[in-house]
């Protein structure tokens, strides 16, 4: 291009982004840094990113009695130990893995045959079943959520594993998706494969899988990260059983849970919570950015 | 109407050379065509005349002046995309105006909603509007003029980008593979509206294309890119007949010219494919060299005959007014392609020996650096060249 | 045909539970807001109207449908302005691109509740961080000067700035005139990346061929490229994003729940929020749906809008 950008513009616009960067890892550098201060490096903001860790008592184990000379630990490491001993992280985070996953695999397991004889299979009544798909597409799932916990609470499952899957279990938008994708699928492929003597069963899963990977990698990213961050059903679904909780409502559990003063564990807990997928997104950031676009409807 | 000219221009990018310094002058006037394989730099040294890209090193002026340092649209020039490039969110006509508002409104008169106050723009608009319906009729595009290019097919988008070009009346036209989108039929047809378009309206025309038949069939002078240099630049006639260069010589004429290894003594006489040519270098080049015989330059001839090149048909290729025969013969690679009236061709089969000779005085020598060599048929060989 | 029953193994799924799961629930709340009905009674009264009469003449409703309103209002043109603006900037870079599209995008990915909470903190107006920097530029004359505009030729003391120096600064979230702005700001913090990386894939879906005729055709400056290429070529991707910005904002409730519970005297009261309140916390079932089909009405009205300018554009 004929456009010659002056180093001026250019320092002009990397100045402008800096103090956008700037706002915007504020708060990851705040959360990283509180997690590592103690409580009085905090309160008057001194210390700098790491803190002094100068050792110091921790008052909640004199207080159950032990020694002072016992209770004597780095800020650090006192903010991570109260972090997992004060709140059941393990356990929350084991949740949300084992919520997110199984979401995703009964997302898939319903949307992909679906999908499939949506796109490629010609039968009575082909468009009404589409157009129920479309219909569904305008219908928020967090509006709904009210009626879908009346419902859960009428069959008894609320505090339940299930009550965090179920609702999720059907994904439109999957659908949606995978039949877009499918329609790029050529039909000789799906001919061939009949001609070898497949099952329209063994289609599904062994030709139409393989060749849809790239847009169910999409998919994958985008209702991982949407139901690993997700607070708003399990805040509805899941009253005071820890055992059950997930992540975002394990981490609002532990505010309430502790007194105003503790910043620094509570920072390590979030910190805990939040790492696992901002590394991996900054791992595999092209992939990440294009899944949640591709998949930006919702 | 302008002349254009390229004084060693090179063009690199990051180190890798694109252009090797390029001598060009274009005539004032004259419809002169970029031609070569992809990537050779003629779109590149296209786009440096216009001004889109900025070239390394060397110097580019229209009608004298040097244009170096000047923008795009102060070189008065337009250009025809191979994409067509028309703005998708305006109507044909919008379309037509835009490069007419942009050059003659200014800023205030440009002004969204508000430059309709402005006195001066009325005046402006109404002539511009004429500009664009002169324009329109010549092109016969005038029933499209409310559209949006979405709803045009290939051929009138084509005529619409031609149109824009044309309605700021520049000083010379440049056209990126303007043909390339259209199908075979409606190419062949534009090729002749183009050419009538250019004599109608005088003004020098510089033409991007990697077909060698829109450029033997278009153009005043054909300009022969490859690799980043400019091969050979002369009329479709001489660099057809005459290439100085054996890639030119390759690149140009389909079927594709023959080159046979040949082997040149010390006396100047040439030896090729099992006979030797009936003439002698000017300046003798002993060792290998390479001749060139385009397939209707080689005829079919008995077998007895003496000086005959043989060789096993394997293939016929039938195209109604010709035929082509395709012969491999033993120690020559790939096969050499022979062009013969359909009714001399009949009793021949795949499999058959066949013979033929070059037509006196038109086989082309080349060197081991691919150099044409001056070749001077014998004089007794009746027909001259 | 013979060969195939397989669809209705492969749809019947599908169809049974986008019954189950979305439409009966749409079908439930409609029913549900004409009643009274909480969890745990035996029955319930038909009511009519009742609850939808509430809901547009109580004080606290209206008070929900302005800060959901304000809340959307805010976010989706600033959030939106932003995605723009940083798209633009990080396509015309020469190097760092990538760096902050990826900075940028962080907050998309990482968990809005945890980072609500980290706000919280900066934000506390004892100890956060955002008032200490704040107060530290009351005493550096050159920031103080900017920033009251006193440069321009107030009174310093008139200006924000100068009078919160003088005073104090605000509570943020604690303080009902700028809490639903602190959440906003919130929102925008966490959206922006997203609108910046359509419209980025918008920019790269634009011909670099348009640039270039544009440039043949005289629009020499880069102002008058964006006027005639970008912005009209962006078209389709407006519509979406501003349809996508303001169903999601529309949607916010965690930064509300974690940090205002609807306060300071329903400030920040949104509509999901009072859904969840009405509905799970008091029971108020009937009320909680009557809100539910509202909310439905309203993300429709938007989806309508969108498919409008969509296929107004078809002609791209």
């Amino acid at each position: 291009m004929y456009i010659q950008t002056s180093w001026l513009g250019e320092f002009f616009k990397h100045s402008l982004l800096l103090a956008g960067a700037v706002v915007v890892l504020l708060p990851f550098y705040l959360m990283l840094s509180y997690s590592m201060k103690s409580p009085a490096e905090i309160e008057t903001n001194t210390g700098g990113f790491f803190g002094a860790q100068q050792i110091m008592t921790d008052n909640r184990c004199v207080k159950v009695g032990n020694p002072e000379e016992d209770c004597l630990k780095r800020p650090i490491v006192y903010n991570y130990t109260a972090a997992f001993k004060e709140a059941p992280l393990v356990r929350y985070m084991l949740n949300g893995v084992f919520v997110t996953v199984s979401i995703f695999i009964i997302q898939v397991i319903i949307a992909l045959p679906c999908a499939y004889a949506l796109s490629k299979l010609r039968f009575w009544g082909r468009n009404v079943v589409f157009g129920m798909v479309i219909f569904c597409l305008l219908i928020p799932v967090h509006a709904i959520a009210l009626p879908l916990y009346i419902m859960l609470a009428k069959v008894g499952l609320t505090n339940t594993y299930a009550a965090l899957i179920v609702p999720w279990s059907i994904s439109v938008f999957g659908i949606f998706l995978m039949r877009q994708f499918f329609m790029t699928v050529p039909d000789d492929l799906i001919d061939a494969a009949r001609m070898d003597g497949m099952s329209e069963f063994s289609i599904v899963w062994q030709v139409m899988l393989p060749t849809a990977v790239p847009a169910l990698l999409a998919f994958g990213i985008f209702s991982v990260v949407a139901h690993w961050n997700d607070y708003y059903w399990p805040r509805v679904v899941i009253t005071g059983n820890k055992d059950l909780m997930t992540p975002p409502l394990g981490l609002r559990m532990f505010k309430s849970d502790m007194d105003g003063n503790e910043y620094g564990p509570m920072m390590a807990a979030t910190t805990v919570i939040v790492l696992p997928l901002v590394i991996i997104f900054l791992l595999a950031q092209r992939r990440f950015i294009e899944g949640i676009t591709m998949t930006g409807m919702k | 109407m302008a002349s254009i000219a390229l004084s060693r221009v090179t063009k690199s990018y990051g180190g890798q050379s694109v252009i090797n310094g390029v001598d060009l002058d274009i005539h004032d006037g004259e419809f002169l065509t970029l031609v070569g394989p992809s990537g050779c730099g003629k779109s590149t040294t296209l786009r440096i005349i216009a001004g889109l890209e900025t070239q390394t090193a060397g110097d580019v002026s229209i009608d004298g002046s040097l244009v170096n340092e000047t923008r795009p649209s102060l070189r008065d020039l337009a250009m025809v995309f191979q994409s067509y490039a028309l703005y998708p969110h305006l109507t044909v006509r919008q379309n037509l105006i835009t490069p007419l508002r942009l050059r003659d409104l200014n800023f205030w008169e440009r002004f969204p909603l508000l430059g309709h106050l402005v006195p001066s723009r009325r005046a402006k608009m109404a002539q511009i509007e004429k500009e664009v319906q002169l324009v329109s009729e010549t092109l016969k595009i005038e029933p499209l003029l409310a559209r949006k290019p979405g709803q045009l097919s290939g051929g009138q988008r084509q005529r619409v980008a031609l149109g824009r070009a044309m309605v700021r009346n520049p000083a010379a036209f440049l056209m990126d593979e303007p043909l390339s989108n259209l199908d075979a039929s409606l190419r062949v047809h534009m090729r002749a509206e183009l050419s009538a378009l250019h004599k109608k309206l005088k003004t020098t025309f510089v033409y991007v294309t990697h077909d060698q038949a829109e450029a033997l069939t278009m153009s005043d002078r054909i300009a022969v890119m490859m690799d980043g240099d400019l091969l050979q630049l002369g009329s479709p006639e001489e660099v057809y007949q005459n290439p100085q260069d054996i890639r030119v010589a390759e690149f140009i004429g389909s079927p594709k010219m023959n080159i046979l290894p040949g082997y040149c003594d010390e006396l100047g006489n040439i030896t090729c494919a099992g006979f030797s040519l009936d003439g002698t270098l000017e300046i003798p080049s002993p060792g290998p060299v390479s001749v060139g015989f385009r397939p209707e330059h080689l005829t079919l001839t008995e077998p007895n005959a003496d000086q005959s090149l043989a060789g096993k048909l394997t293939y016929k290729e039938n195209l109604g007014s010709d035929v082509f025969f395709h012969i491999t013969q033993e120690g020559i690679e790939g096969s050499i392609i022979i062009r013969a009236q359909p009714l001399i061709s009949t009793p021949q089969q795949p499999g058959d020996i066949i013979h033929c000779t070059p037509v006196p005085g038109k086989p082309l020598v080349f060197g081991p650096d691919g150099q044409r060599l001056d070749f001077k048929a014998l004089a007794q060989s009746g027909t001259s060249s | 045909m013979g060969r195939s029953k397989a669809h209705y193994w492969f749809v019947g799924p599908a169809i049974l539970l986008m019954l189950l799961l979305l439409i009966a629930p749409v079908v439930v709340a409609a029913a549900l807001s004409m009643t009274d009905y909480s969890l745990g009674n035996s029955g319930f009264n038909w009511i009519g109207w009742e609850n939808y009469e509430k809901l547009f003449t109580r004080r606290s409703y209206s008070k929900m449908f302005t800060a959901s309103l304000t809340y959307v209002l805010l976010v989706v043109p600033i959030s939106v302005a932003l995605g723009l603006g940083s798209a633009l900037l990080i396509s015309s870079l020469r190097i760092g691109g990538e760096l902050y599209k990826a900075i940028f995008f962080l907050p998309v990915m990482a968990t809005l509740l945890a980072m609500a909470i980290v706000w919280e903190f900066a934000l506390n107006p004892i100890v956060g961080v955002v008032n200490d920097i704040l107060r530290s530029g009351c005493d550096k004359s050159v920031i103080y000067g900017f920033l009251s505009g006193s440069w321009l030729g107030y009174d310093p003391l008139e200006s924000w700035y100068g009078s919160a120096c003088e005073k104090k600064f605000p509570l943020w979230l604690g303080d009902r005139k700028y809490a639903l702005g602190t959440i906003a700001f919130i929102g925008i913090w966490q959206a922006f990346g997203f609108n910046m990386v359509l419209y980025l894939a918008g920019l790269t879906s634009v011909p670099r061929e348009l640039y270039q005729a544009a440039q043949m055709d005289g629009a020499d400056s880069a102002w008058e490229r964006f006027k005639l290429v970008t912005w009209p070529m962006l078209g389709p991707t407006h519509v979406f994003v501003i349809t996508i910005s303001s169903i999601r904002s529309f949607q916010v409730f965690d930064t509300v729940e974690a940090l205002t519970e609807g306060g300071p005297s329903k400030s920040t009261y949104v509509m999901i929020y009072a859904m969840f309140e009405k509905g799970v916390r008091q029971n108020l079932l009937g009320m909680g749906s009557a809100i539910t089909i509202v909310f439905l009405i309203f993300v429709l009205i938007l989806t309508l809008v969108q498919v409008y300018f969509v296929n107004r554009k078809v002609h791209y």
